[in-house]
C-alpha cells in the first residue's frame, strides 16, 4: 500500500504552495517517519529537526509561497558527508563521530536558499568508500525493497529515504557511483553531474578527480529540479565551471525523435543477470519506438575501468585521508608517548577496516618506486578510457546501459572479499573517470521484484540531452510508480 | 617492497601511512591487498607509450582570482574541534615532539 501523502517534489511543493499544508506540517511529517521508518532502515544518522524546524517558521511567514522557489517546503535529507553547519557530520566515521563543522556545503546553502527543509543527515559507507553502506562506523542501512539486502553504497541511506517515500529527495555524492548504484538498487532516480558542475565546497574529500554532490529523487523532472538548485559556478570551489545551471526541468518533453542511443552490448553478457539484461533492453527497445535511433558502440578498455578506478581512488583518498591526524579535528586516541605514536593510534582506531585497507593500496601506489609502475599508468589508461567513451559519444548522443550487472545482493554477501564488491561498480566508474554526467533510472524490476536501474551518459556538460532520454524512459516503463510498500501485493510483477 | 608475485611489505606501507596495524591486520591486508594489485597487474599490460596521464577532467582551464584579502575562519571556530586546545592562545597542544 502506498502511504498517502505527498511522493514527488511536486506533490509536496504544491500542497505548501497552495496552502493545504504548511512547512511545519511538512518537516514534522517528514521528521516522524525518518525517525521511525527511516531508523528501522538504518538510515539516518542524525535528525536535524532544530534546523527544519527554524527554516520552515521562516516559510510559513512568507506572504506569497508563489516566490520562495522550486523546492518551497520541500523535505530533503543530505549524506552524511555533507557538512552542516553546528549539526554533527560524520561522514559515516568514529574519526568524525563527534565532528560539528563551522560552516555549510554550499549545496546545503542553495537548497535553502530554494526553500528547502534539511531534515536528516543519512548513512553511507565511511568517507563514502564502499558499494553497500556496510562499510559505516554506525552499522549497515537497509534496502527498503528487501531489508535483508543491502541498498548499495554509498550514499545508501539517501537512496532508501527517497525509494521508501518518507523524502522525496535526497542528495549523495558519487566518485565511482555511489549515487546511481544505491539509487539502481532502491528503484529511484540518482544523477552524477559533469565533474564540476556542482560545488563540492563543504564535502569530505574522498578522490578529488573524481568526487561530485549528486540528486536522489522518485522521478527524472525531481532530479532536473534539485540538480539546478545545487549547480554553478561558486568561488568556494575552483574546479566548478562557470557556466549557469539551465532550466533542465523545461527541456523533459518526451520527445526523444533523432537522438542517437549508443549501446555497448559487448558488455552485456559476462556477469550480468539475466533479468538486468533483458529489463535494460526493454528499455532500450521502447527509446527506439519513440524514434530515437539505436547504435552499437564499442569501449575496447572498459574491462580495464574498476582496476583503475581504485588504483586512482586510493591514491587520491590516502593523501586526502592524510589530514586526520587527531591534532585538529576529529578522534584522538588516548595515550600516545609521542606524535608519531598519537598519530598511529589515532589512524589505526579511527578508520574502519575499508578505508584503512584503501590508505594502504592508495600510499602503496604512491610510494617511492612504485609511483610510476601503478599511479601513473593507472592515469594513462584513465586517458584511454575517457576517449573510448569520448568517441562513443561521437557516434551517439548519449550511451544506454546496465547501472549494476545486478539487483541489490544480501548483506554480508560480499564484505569478505573486497575484490567482489569492487566489482559492482564496473559500469558506474567509467563515466567517473572520464568526467562525464550520467543517471540511474529506474526501468523495471527482476522476477524477485528487485528494482533494476538503467544508465544514460552524457556528453560533457550535456545533462540536458541525458536527462530528457532518462525521463523518456520514465515515461515509458513508469517503474518508478509501483513502491517499496506494494511489491508484496504485486507479487514482482514487472512494470 | 613488492616482489613477483604482488606482495608488498606491509609494515612499511603502513608506516608509511601512520598506521599502526597489529600483526593479524597485517596478515590479512597483505593477503588482501596481493590479490587486489593481482588483478590490476591488467592495467600494466596495456601499451601507454606517449599516452598522456588525466590527473583530472578538465573543467575550468584558468581557476585564479585576484589574491583579496578575505575573511577567514575565526581561530576560535577553527579550534572548536580539536581534540586538546589551549583556546586563549589560539594552540593546538599535540604529544611531545622532540626529546
Amino acid at each position: 500500500m502506498t502511504p498517502p501523502g505527498p511522493e514527488t517534489i511536486t506533490d509536496w511543493r504544491d500542497a505548501f504552495v497552495r496552502g493545504a499544508a504548511s512547512a511545519r506540517d511538512h518537516g514534522e511529517r517528514a521528521l516522524a517517519r525518518l525517525d521511525d521508518e527511516g531508523a528501522r532502515l538504518g538510515a539516518v544518522l542524525t535528525l536535524t529537526a532544530d534546523r527544519a524546524r527554524a527554516r520552515a517558521a521562516q516559510l510559513d511567514a512568507v506572504r506569497d509561497r508563489t516566490t520562495i522557489g522550486p523546492l518551497a517546503g520541500v523535505p530533503v535529507a543530505v549524506k552524511d558527508n555533507i557538512c552542516t553547519a553546528g549539526v554533527c557530520t560524520t561522514a559515516g566515521s568514529r574519526m568524525l563521530a563527534h565532528y560539528i563543522p563551522p560552516t555549510d556545503a554550499t549545496v546545503v546553502t542553495r537548497l535553502e536558499r530554494a526553500g528547502a527543509l534539511i531534515v536528516a543527515k543519512t548513512n553511507c559507507d565511511e568517507f563514502a568508500m564502499g558499494s553497500s553502506n556496510e562499510h559505516s562506523a554506525f552499522g549497515p542501512a537497509r534496502n527498503p525493497w528487501d531489508p535483508s539486502r543491502t541498498p548499495g553504497g554509498s550514499s545508501g541511506g539517501s537512496a532508501a529515504v527517497v525509494a521508501a517515500r518518507i523524502v522525496p529527495a535526497a542528495l549523495g555524492s558519487d566518485t565511482g557511483g555511489s549515487v546511481r548504484q544505491p539509487a539502481g538498487f532502491c528503484g529511484c532516480v540518482g544523477v552524477r553531474p559533469t565533474w564540476g558542475r556542482v560545488s563540492r565546497s563543504g564535502l569530505i574529500a574522498f578522490a578529488s578527480s573524481l568526487d561530485q554532490i549528486g540528486p536522489l529523487t522518485l522521478t527524472v523532472r525531481d532530479a532536473a529540479s534539485v540538480l539546478q538548485a545545487i549547480a554553478g559556478p561558486d568561488a568556494l570551489d575552483a574546479t566548478t565551471i562557470p557556466a549557469a545551471a539551465p532550466d533542465w526541468a523545461a527541456m523533459l518533453s518526451g520527445d526523444i525523435r533523432g537522438c542517437r542511443i549508443g549501446v555497448p552490448r559487448h558488455l552485456f553478457d559476462a556477469g550480468v543477470d539475466d533479468d538486468v539484461r533483458t529489463s535494460v533492453l526493454a528499455a532500450i527497445e521502447a527509446m527506439r519506438a519513440r524514434g530515437a535511433h539505436v547504435v552499437d558502440v564499442t569501449l575496447a578498455h572498459a574491462s580495464l575501468a574498476v582496476p583503475v578506478y581504485y588504483l586512482i581512488a586510493t591514491a587520491e583518498a590516502s593523501s586526502n585521508l592524510a589530514r586526520y591526524d587527531g591534532v585538529r579535528y576529529g578522534f584522538r586516541a588516548r595515550g600516545g608517548a609521542d606524535l608519531r605514536e598519537m598519530y598511529e593510534q589515532t589512524r589505526r582506531q579511527g578508520f574502519g577496516a575499508e578505508v584503512t585497507r584503501r590508505i594502504i593500496l592508495g600510499t602503496f601506489v604512491l610510494s617511492a618506486g612504485y609511483r610510476d609502475a601503478y599511479y601513473v599508468k593507472a592515469q594513462q589508461v584513465r586517458t584511454l578510457i575517457a576517449r573510448d567513451v569520448e568517441a562513443a559519444l561521437c557516434a551517439a548522443d548519449v550511451l544506454a546501459l546496465p547501472t549494476s550487472p545486478t539487483v541489490a545482493f544480501a548483506l554480508g554477501e560480499r564484505t569478505a572479499d573486497p575484490l567482489s564488491m569492487y566489482l559492482s561498480d564496473v559500469f558506474t566508474v567509467g563515466a567517473s573517470l572520464a568526467g562525464l554526467p550520467a543517471i540511474s533510472v529506474p526501468c523495471g524490476f527482476s522476477r524477485e521484484g528487485l528494482p533494476i536501474g538503467l544508465q544514460v551518459i552524457g556528453r560533457r556538460g550535456d545533462e540536458a540531452t541525458m536527462l530528457r532520454v532518462a525521463d523518456a524512459v520514465e515515461r515509458d516503463t513508469n517503474a518508478w510508480r509501483q513502491a517499496p510498500s506494494d511489491s508484496r501485493h504485486h507479487g514482482g510483477a514487472r512494470a | 617492497m613488492a616482489d613477483d608475485r604482488g606482495d608488498f611489505d606491509i609494515a612499511h606501507v603502513a608506516g608509511l601511512a601512520r598506521l599502526a596495524l597489529t600483526p593479524d591486520q597485517q596478515a590479512l591486508y597483505r593477503t588482501q591487498l596481493a590479490a587486489i594489485l593481482a588483478y590490476a597487474a591488467q592495467v600494466s599490460a596495456v601499451p601507454t607509450d606517449g599516452v598522456p596521464p588525466m590527473v583530472q577532467a578538465d573543467a575550468s582551464p584558468d581557476a585564479r582570482r585576484d589574491d583579496a584579502i578575505a575573511p577567514s575562519l575565526p581561530a576560535g571556530d577553527a579550534l572548536r574541534n580539536a581534540p586538546d586546545a589551549e583556546l586563549a592562545t589560539a594552540l593546538f597542544r599535540v604529544p611531545r615532539v622532540i626529546g
